[in-house]
């Protein structure tokens, strides 16, 4: 046993055992053992993960004079000064401080310090201060204060030697009277188990240990003959980091494998949208809130809107239902308000130009899904974001149904490893019926929100000749992320002021399907 | 949304029948509501947001009812002569108004705080902030039939508004009372504010921004009160005063009609006419995947407050309540049938649906790019969309006047007003963030920015681009120029550099990358000045490369 530990000293440790007898400090030992002060630290630590050593750490605090300090032990502390210069009768400040030569912030601190210690008598003449020194205060002078007294050692002092602790408390208040250095060291003592190697170590043929295996041993074939020095496997090293992918590009990734497992297909669209593209044509009415400044990133600038016979469609469903069997909104829709500029506020906008733009109606089926940028109009402050990232998801098929989407989402969820869901009825202008998709989270014992979802609404799929129904289902990529990776705060995990530390060491999240 | 203050025994009382707590909330859950609070007797619920009629504890309550098979009451409307006249005049400002007198209200403390509250958040919601609808109550004793509702130039009519000393013209009150300046952008641009004015000339109020004090003010001791919405749509008015009339019958009102007379038409409201509707049993099993016999439908639909008039073998004729606002197609009936029968009862299924999956060539080609980048030790950031033109330009050293790119209107954000045109200064903003961490400090950035673009319908160009900083004492012009041709040699890329000076480089240490004759980014040491700009101390060399064109992707 112990020779295996003999096996794994190193040369340093080797030298500081051999030096050690009982109890030492690290700066002696170092001397002693030929070491550099470095290489005993090194040798210290090593040895005590192999408990043939310990160490203690000690700090010793020594007491210096400062600049201030150094002046007043010399000419007298400003209250001796001051206190030398004061007579039985009232004199006014200047009068007193002609010989005592104090500054006016030293005369401030003096008054107050000589007041407290019932030492002055003040009173005030013509709106002037005069002072007179008391009997109590002439016993002082010729005493000297504890102040003064205290300033009279020779310094350095050790601080756990002082006596009188109230003074010292004083004047480390003052300024630049007293300074507090540390000095540190480190106390190492052998244990019985050391001192057994320690025994050994006489017996012991280092020379026939190798520390390191060279190219050149490899070549002559003289690693043959060797036996190479035990290494203390167990012995913590320094961390070291790598490049990373972002969290959040890993969570993406994520969602994006769990669709393609779903069988969909990848879309794009433009982060700024027209009203058009992001709110009238999904039947959004023209004074629905959402479009309010407070919400919506707008631009100020207008774009174009898509050919007449889509408008049209558009203008129809809005006005009066078309022919979808609709009663509509009853208003007159206003096709320049569609012009409008933004930021889209949702994926769903890339959705719809995906309807017009790919010609879906064509197709017998289609499974599309997005993972993009959206925008809110709101202040940054401590956790809120204009900007997040959302993931959608669309099936079109005949004879899709309600039950199928809630066995969509029930799938979306089982693949991020949540079971245990349940689905509550909302309400959203594009879609009906709508559906909130809640799982259950173990640790908050809570319901959490994370899935939104519906069928897209007739009126709303009309102008683009749907005719098929359109599940769908989206939710916020930063709300997952900060519940993967337990963070509170959206900032930690979108935008330039994530930390680079957990960027680079965050913990791999896998699904568990 | 809205947040329904009252308490259990209230409601309990207003349903009529004993329910436990678990039973609301259930319940409410079903009908996609949520008790959001319960402390003590006291209880917040969140409304629904497109259901007007449950926005006061009679609504709720009456729905409630029906969906534990409870009868509501039958909600009747006596004969009265009194008339209202719309004059040609408010036309052009807001034209319609809808009209109901209740009588023999007996109110008290709570009663009223709750008329208030309905009214506000029906402003709030479904009258979208009282541009769509505004409602005006009125004590009936004050004021002397019939009513004409009409518009004049707001300089050459006054009144003293409510809880205001003096008699104000039109356009002083828009300017002058606090409710007037929220509003004013409601009749600012108007030639002829309108106003409700009685039969011995006083005006009633100048909606939608405020009632007369003498006129527009009710108490508890009010017995009657005359009631009116105005607005631009007559069925959203029309709907608004019967969710009203509703109300102050189940506060014990008795409802009086009212005239109203166009110049070529005449109501007579409140019209508590029901909708009649037709649904199919197969259109719920289409839309829900349900299969329901038409007499369960039956069922459903009166849980759901609807009455049923005939069943049918495969349908069912109902008639709607005339204070729902949101039943515009059977599939909104669909929905009612869902909430009747609760989702959470829906058995989920995945169908077959066959197709291909695929992924965007683009963020293939983004995927390894970020596998090369993190093998050669660098970092992902992930930066804002939205910045300043300070950040883009003038911390880079470039001239904002000479830039091209999309403003933001207003923003609720100071120090946001631009959509991001390239990614390098984002990239510099997180390395300023992680200036105290230990260097070297290497960040990549692969994502998007928006360029413009006048031959697209959204003005502007969505792009690829990718950013690549190293910082640290040593970096240099080598180090950043071995990454460029590690990345661009991996992908096979056929490059190379040209001599070009940046604003934001040293002079004579960048380069201009080109590739296939074009230019697809650029590479160089920082200029002192950018990093001083950031309040970074190290050097830092840098790139960025335009992927659309380099992957021609577009």
């Amino acid at each position: 046993m112990s020779i295996d530990i003999i096996k794994t000293l190193h040369r340093y440790e080797v030298s500081l055992l051999e030096a050690l007898d009982g109890k030492s400090d690290l700066e002696a030992i170092a001397k002693t053992s030929g070491l550099k002060v470095i290489e005993a630290k090194r040798a210290c630590q090593w040895l005590e993960n192999k408990n043939l050593i310990n160490t203690q750490s000690n700090v010793q605090k020594q007491v210096l004079l400062g600049k201030n300090g150094e002046s007043y032990k010399k000419d007298g502390l400003p209250e001796t000064r001051f206190l030398q210069n004061l007579t039985h009768n009232y004199q006014t400040i200047p009068q007193i401080n002609k010989k005592a030569n104090l500054s006016e912030e030293e005369i401030k601190i003096t008054i107050g310090t000589l007041k407290k210690k019932s030492a002055i008598d003040i009173t005030k003449e013509e709106g002037k201060l005069k002072i007179k020194i008391t009997s109590q205060g002439k016993k002082i002078e010729e005493k000297g204060t504890e102040e003064q007294i205290f300033l009279k050692q020779s310094f350095p002092i050790d601080e756990s030697s002082i006596k009188d602790k109230e003074t010292y408390k004083l004047l480390l208040k003052r300024k630049d009277i007293l300074v507090v250095g540390e000095i540190k060291s480190q106390t190492i003592e052998i244990t019985p188990k050391g001192r057994k190697v320690k025994d050994k170590i006489k017996d012991f043929d280092f020379s026939k240990l190798t520390d390191k295996l060279t190219p050149e041993m490899l070549k002559t074939g003289k690693w043959k003959n060797k036996e190479f020095r035990h290494f203390d496997v167990l012995a913590p090293v320094p961390k070291i980091t790598g490049g990373r992918k972002h969290p959040l590009s890993a969570i993406i990734d994520m969602v994006r494998d769990i669709f393609v497992e779903m069988g969909f297909e990848e879309m794009k669209g433009p982060l700024i949208e027209t009203s058009f593209w992001c709110l009238d044509s999904m039947w959004i009415p023209q004074d629905h809130p959402a479009r309010d400044v407070q919400d919506t990133f707008y631009l100020p600038y207008k774009g174009k809107l898509p050919q007449k016979s889509v408008l049209e469609k558009v203008k129809k469903v809005h006005e009066d239902g078309g022919d979808t069997g609709s009663k509509g909104y009853g208003y007159k829709w206003n096709p320049e308000m569609a012009k409008q500029l933004l930021m889209r506020t949702h994926t769903t906008a890339t959705t719809y130009r995906y309807f017009h733009e790919k010609n879906i109606k064509e197709r017998d089926n289609a499974k599309y899904f997005y993972i993009g940028r959206v925008f809110r109009n709101e202040a940054i402050d401590a956790t809120h974001l204009p900007e997040f990232h959302q993931v959608e998801g669309f099936v079109m098929q005949e004879g899709l149904t309600l039950k199928h989407l809630m066995g969509f989402i029930k799938t979306f969820y089982a693949k991020l490893g949540l079971h245990d869901i349940k689905f509550k009825v909302t309400y959203n202008p594009y879609t009906e019926t709508s559906l909130e998709a809640m799982y259950f989270d173990k640790k908050t014992n809570s319901w959490i929100e994370l899935i939104n979802s519906g069928i897209f609404r007739p009126e709303s799929l009309a102008p683009y000749g749907i005719n098929k129904p359109i599940i769908a289902w989206g939710l916020g990529l930063e709300r997952l992320a900060m519940i993967l990776y337990e963070k509170n705060n959206i900032k930690e995990i979108l935008g330039a002021s994530c930390d680079i530390d957990w960027l680079k060491t965050y913990k791999i999240k896998m699904r568990d399907y | 949304m809205v947040k329904l203050d009252t308490s259990f025994e209230t409601l309990k009382d207003l349903i009529g029948k004993s329910i436990t707590l678990k039973e609301l909330e259930n319940t409410l859950f079903n009908l996609g509501m949520e008790l959001e609070e319960t402390s003590g007797d006291e209880i917040k619920i969140d409304i629904t947001a497109e259901r007007s009629d449950m926005v006061s504890s009679q609504g709720l309550a009456r729905v409630l009812r029906a969906y534990f098979g409870l009868k509501n009451p039958d909600y009747k409307i006596k004969k009265s002569n009194y008339e209202v006249f719309v004059d040609k005049s408010v036309d052009e400002v807001r034209p319609h108004t809808c009209c109901a007198v209740i009588k023999n209200l007996d109110l008290d403390e709570e009663k009223l705080k709750e008329i208030i509250w309905v009214q506000e958040k029906l402003h709030e919601t479904f009258g979208r902030d009282r541009k769509k609808v505004a409602i005006g109550i009125y004590p009936m004793e004050s004021i002397k039939f019939p009513i004409t509702y009409k518009a004049e130039n707001p300089t050459s009519f006054k009144f003293r508004p409510l809880e205001y000393p003096k008699e104000m013209t039109g356009k002083e009150i828009l300017t002058k009372t606090s409710t007037g300046k929220q509003y004013a952008h409601l009749l600012q641009d108007h030639k002829k504010y309108p106003y409700f004015i009685d039969a011995k000339k006083d005006i009633l109020s100048m909606p939608p921004i405020l009632n007369a004090h003498e006129t527009g003010k009710i108490t508890q001791n009010t017995k009657d009160v005359f009631l009116e919405c105005s607005g631009h749509d007559f069925d959203a008015l029309s709907k608004t005063l019967n969710i009203l009339c509703y109300m102050l019958q189940d506060m014990g009102g008795d409802v009086y009609q009212v005239s109203v007379k166009y110049p070529k038409k005449t109501f007579v409201l409140p019209n508590f006419k029901k909708e009649k509707r037709t649904i199919k049993t197969s259109f719920i099993e289409k839309m829900t995947g349900l299969q329901i016999s038409s007499k369960e439908c039956a069922k459903l639909l009166e849980k759901m407050m609807h009455d049923v008039e005939s069943i049918q073998k495969d349908s069912v004729t109902f008639l709607v309540p005339p204070i729902r606002t949101d039943i515009w197609h059977d599939v909104d009936i669909a929905d009612d049938i869902v909430r009747g029968f609760g989702v959470n009862n829906i058995k989920p299924e995945l169908p077959k649906v066959a197709t291909h999956a695929n992924v965007l060539r683009e963020n293939k080609i983004k995927s390894k790019m970020t596998e090369i980048l993190v093998g050669l030790d660098f970092t992902e950031v992930f930066t804002l969309l939205l910045t300043s033109t300070q950040d883009q330009y003038t911390n880079m050293n470039l001239d904002v006047k000479q830039q091209n790119y999309m403003k933001l209107g207003h923003s609720e954000e100071k120090s946001i007003n631009m959509v991001r045109t390239w990614l390098m200064p984002e990239t510099l903003k997180a390395l300023q963030s992680n200036r105290n961490k230990s260097l070297p400090l290497k960040l990549f950035e692969i994502n998007e920015v928006v360029q413009v673009d006048k031959t697209k319908d959204v003005l502007s160009k969505t792009q690829n681009k990718l950013s690549c900083l190293i910082c640290d004492s040593q970096s240099d012009f080598t180090q950043i120029k071995q990454i460029l041709e590690n990345l661009l040699n991996s992908f096979a890329i056929e490059f190379e550099l040209k001599t070009q000076n940046y604003e934001f480089f040293i002079q004579g240490r960048s380069a201009s990358i080109i590739s296939n004759g074009k230019e697809v980014g650029f590479i160089g040491e920082l200029s002192p000045e950018v990093i001083s700009n950031w309040s970074i101390h190290y050097p830092i060399a840098g790139l960025e490369l335009d992927l659309d064109a380099l992957f021609n992707i577009v």
